[in-house]
């Protein structure tokens, strides 16, 4: 299958120029068409700035370095303005994590959505109103005619996160990023939302690249999952392999450290320490420090093991053979 | 929140709600109202009282060559011979009927002498008000968003107009283009002309206060996600900046030229003065000169009433702007 | 702004209100006794650049043969006595107020902040002029009435930190422990105030020699003889066509000093960079 996002080797940094902090180091990550990958990871382990800055939205004084980023056989890296506006918005739809804040106070949801619309289609916002109606028709919104004259603040943030996606959904993209599209949102409405979400993505068949925290969100509509780790990714595979067989310490431990879902397997060991912060990463593996399988090789940076079709960023299987050879 | 489906959350049906008190509550526009009612009337009575307690003003409106046939007659004429609280009963009396008694000089009425020129002082206030506007908006956007040199040069202007008092900056634009160049007149009022140097020297610091506000709301507003949002759907800068990012810095800037108008009338008495410009602040300023105090208590009136009128307008405009002050707090 | 520069606008703007403050009240008490003094032969004499220049009068002389030099010193120390007086009185009762009405809060904080509120709508100069008409503006009711045109700031910042301090465990703790009210205030709310209250009481200087010299100018505060910038601008306005320095040098001096008051106040602010200082802001600088 075609790959509707591929990034390669990214490299992003911040700060100033002469003493910038790296917040991402050579990450390569695809998005074939029709599927869902998940990239997962604390806070401050890159996956955000990834998704932002490939797109040119992580804001002032973040620069890409190195690597490139290919959407639909665009390069974005280095791509002038006029084509990033194209893309933005029209080929690839965004969610951002706090609907409220996403959204302009001072308009109306409708013309937020029909500004969308018009930005990659042209014509007046008001002729785009039938267009706004079946957009949130399409995310579930009720009494979507309605719901357009509103104000962000008159919805409840279940529907903000609606209009959200019902504004990513505008140019009908190939692709969707969603940025922790349930975190801000009250327990009780997540499910909703994520349903919507998996409508819009792997039911309609569109690609999209979930950054999240939350296992379970990857697991339920996730094809693939990549796990990111002080500005690395240090684990990726199908989600049915790696949530089964994690190979990367790290990634066993959050799988241990989620709170199972079936009775009876309550298993919840909380990994120790605090992911480090950019700018102070450790020399060999970042996850050295914590991992509890460390060995004196986690000192230098770790290949990548690809052995079974897996892919993970890890000393250990080496480490293993080796010793079980000497 | 399990009320999702109806689409509207208590938080936000409670944000723009009353607090519980126990006491019934008015609106904010009528507690501004009353507020300002009452210090107008409490400025009047303290007007009122210093008149009367700060010795004879029979003999300070008689002037020292009175005789005390003169002054009897102004008493009477004014009631001054009557008990002192008499005395403020009458006053508020004839300040409900907006009696205010007649010019001592003119012996035109007091209000209506002052309601003469306050068209005048209302067109200063106007250009002055656009110009911080027209002229503040657009210093903001270069101050939050130039380049280094750019933005040094703007900050620095402002840092001067903000410093230069409308006084003495009135008097340096005389003496340029009055008096050097000869392109303005320097004094007068009724023609266009007449504006030009009174509402530079009222505006100045207006515009930099007006600029410094846009800029520290676009730099606040900087990390709004709904700016990144613009930017997803595929905006240019330009259109993110003047369709979503200064919109959103009306509400704060519009409140601050509410405020900003005090400062403006207390200006505007100074420059009326300094170019003769015939309006309420210059007709303050003479009245005291000539112990016309009818004249006085009458221009502080309506200069309050105007505040007053100013602060209604400029809720009411926030009010517009943001839908957030309105809508939903039903 | 760079941490460098920001320090470079502080430094500078408190080493030239300094010495502003410095040359007006020694510099005039060292000048000769005659400085001020009339000569009617030698009026409206140029500055030292200019040929007519009269030795002596650097900065020339009014439309009464005084000394510019002088007068702008002697009118300085008046209006700075003025603008340091009534800020400094302002800023003791602000604080006051704005610690005891955010301490307590109840009725007291109600009634001082909608005082405040109404205040601030209202312009201040109109309410100046009106008791100027009636009560004269001797120094003292100058430097009164001004003080009553700055208490707000600092009673509005005072209340907020009193508030805060107030609600803080520790003080809570001390409340309980026996601690008195006045000893909490001193104790407690007073040294953590202090900071914002230098900040403001910078702003305020600057802008009540605004105001006093507004007064000055529209021949209602300062009364000539006594110079101040103010009434000395108002007199060289008449002479702008012939004797432009009259009223250059005190507006040179108004700016100068409110210039400095307010980069102090800003620099300060910057320096002691805490939630309550970031508050204070451009507001302070309001005239």
């Amino acid at each position: 299958m075609t790959d509707v996002l591929s990034i390669e080797d990214l490299w992003v940094e911040a700060g100033d120029p002469r003493d910038p902090v790296t917040l991402v180091r050579g990450v390569s990550l695809s998005v074939e068409a029709g599927s869902v990958v998940g990239l997962v990871g604390e806070s401050g382990s890159g996956k955000t700035v990834t998704c932002m800055a490939s797109l040119g939205l992580a804001g002032r004084g973040v620069r890409i370095t190195r690597g490139s980023v290919r959407l639909g056989g665009t390069e974005l890296v280095g791509a002038d303005e006029p084509t990033m506006r194209r893309v933005r918005g029209g080929v690839v739809g965004t969610v951002f994590q706090d609907p409220l804040g996403a959204l302009n106070p001072l308009q109306r949801v409708g013309d937020q959505i029909a500004e969308a619309v018009q930005l990659h289609r042209g014509g007046r916002r008001r002729a785009h109103r039938d267009r706004v109606v079946h957009l949130l028709t399409q995310v579930g919104v009720p009494d979507p005619a309605r719901r357009a004259r509103a104000y962000p603040h008159e919805l409840s943030g279940g529907m903000r996160q609606r209009v959200a996606i019902a504004m990513a959904l505008a140019n009908d993209p190939s692709l969707v990023v969603a940025d922790e599209p349930t975190t801000a949102l009250d327990v009780t409405v997540q499910a909703q939302v994520l349903d919507v979400i998996r409508r819009a993505t792997k039911d309609d068949g569109r690609a999209a690249l979930i950054i999240t925290h939350d296992l379970g969100l990857v697991a339920e509509v996730a094809d693939r999952v990549a796990v990111m780790y002080a500005g690395q990714i240090v684990e990726k595979g199908s989600v049915a392999e790696v949530f089964a067989a994690p190979r990367h310490p790290y990634t066993q431990g959050l799988l241990a450290s989620r709170p199972a879902l079936e009775p009876g397997r309550r298993r919840l060991s909380a990994m120790g320490g605090r992911p480090p912060l950019p700018g102070s990463w450790p020399v060999g593996c970042a996850f050295a420090p914590r991992c509890p399988v460390a060995v004196e090789a986690c000192t230098t940076p770790p290949p990548v093991d690809q052995s079974d079709g897996r892919w993970s960023r890890c000393w250990h299987p080496q480490v293993e053979s080796m010793e079980g050879v000497s | 929140m399990s009320t999702d489906v109806t689409g509207v959350s208590p938080t936000a049906a409670a944000a723009g709600g009353a607090p519980a008190r126990r006491r019934p509550r008015l609106g904010p526009v009528a507690t501004t109202a009353l507020r300002l009612v009452l210090t107008l009337l409490g400025l009047l009575t303290l007007l009122f009282f210093l008149v009367r307690l700060s010795g004879d003003p029979a003999a300070v409106l008689a002037g020292p060559s009175a005789t005390s046939e003169q002054l009897e007659e102004i008493r009477t004429g004014l009631g001054l011979d009557e008990p002192l609280l008499s005395q403020y009963v009458a006053f508020l009396g004839d300040m409900l009927r907006l009696d205010f008694g007649e010019s001592v000089f003119t012996g035109e009425p007091a209000l209506d002498s002052v309601l003469a020129v306050l068209p005048a002082t209302l067109i200063l206030v106007v250009t002055t008000v656009v110009t911080s506007v027209v002229v503040g908006i657009p210093c903001g956007v270069l101050l939050a968003r130039a380049g280094r040199v750019a933005r040094r040069g703007v900050s620095f202007a402002m840092t001067l107009a903000q410093a230069v008092p409308s006084f003495v900056l009135g008097v340096g634009l005389i003496f340029v283009f009055a008096v050097n160049l000869g392109w303005l007149p320097a004094f007068g009022s009724g023609t266009p002309a007449t504006l030009v140097m009174p509402t530079i020297a009222l505006a100045a610091f207006a515009v930099a206060r007006t600029a410094r506000m846009v800029a520290a709301e676009l730099e606040q507003g900087e990390d709004h996600d709904y700016l990144r949002t613009a930017y997803a759907k595929g905006a240019s800068s330009r259109r993110v900046l003047w369709r979503h990012a200064l919109p959103n810095a009306l509400p704060a800037v519009a409140s601050a030229i509410v405020v900003e108008v005090s400062y403006l009338l207390s200006g505007a008495v100074v420059v009326e003065v300094l170019f003769a410009y015939n309006g309420i602040g210059k007709r303050l300023v003479d009245a005291i000169f000539a112990r016309d105090y009818p004249v006085v208590q009458a221009a502080v009136f309506v200069i309050g009433v105007f505040v007053i009128v100013v602060n209604l307008i400029g809720d009411a405009l926030v009010r517009v702007i943001d839908p957030r002050t309105t809508r939903g707090s039903a | 702004m760079s941490r460098r520069s920001a320090n470079l606008s502080l430094w500078l703007s408190l080493g030239t209100l300094l010495a502003i403050t410095l040359a007006c009240f020694l510099g005039s008490a060292l000048l000769p006794d005659d400085a001020g003094e009339q000569a009617l032969s030698e009026r409206l004499r140029p500055p030292f650049w200019s040929p007519d220049a009269l030795a002596g009068s650097p900065l020339g002389t009014d439309a009464f043969g005084r000394d510019m030099l002088a007068r702008t010193l002697e009118g300085g120390r008046v209006s700075l006595e003025v603008g340091f007086g009534a800020a400094t009185g302002a800023v003791l009762i602000g604080t006051l107020l704005g610690v005891v009405a955010g301490f307590w809060g109840g009725w007291l904080d109600r009634i001082v902040m909608a005082l405040a509120d109404v205040w601030l709508a209202f312009p201040f100069l109109v309410i100046a002029l009106a008791t100027v008409a009636v009560v004269g503006s001797d120094l003292p009711v100058l430097i009164a009435l001004l003080t009553l045109g700055g208490w707000v700031l600092p009673t509005r910042v005072t209340r907020t930190i009193a508030q805060r301090v107030r609600s803080e465990d520790y003080v809570v703790a001390a409340a309980g422990a026996g601690a008195s009210d006045a000893y909490l205030m001193r104790r407690h709310v007073l040294p953590q105030a202090l900071p914002v209250v230098l900040v403001v009481w910078s702003f305020t200087v600057g802008a009540l020699v605004v105001i006093e010299g507004a007064l000055s100018f529209l021949g209602l505060g300062v009364k000539p003889p006594t110079p101040s910038w103010g009434n000395i601008m108002s007199d060289g306005t008449v002479y702008l066509d012939t004797a432009w320095w009259i009223a250059a040098w005190p507006a040179t001096m108004i700016v100068l000093t409110v210039i400095c008051a307010n980069g102090l106040g800003n620099g300060l602010r910057r320096r002691w960079a805490t939630p309550d200082t970031s508050r204070v802001g451009e507001k302070a600088a309001a005239r």
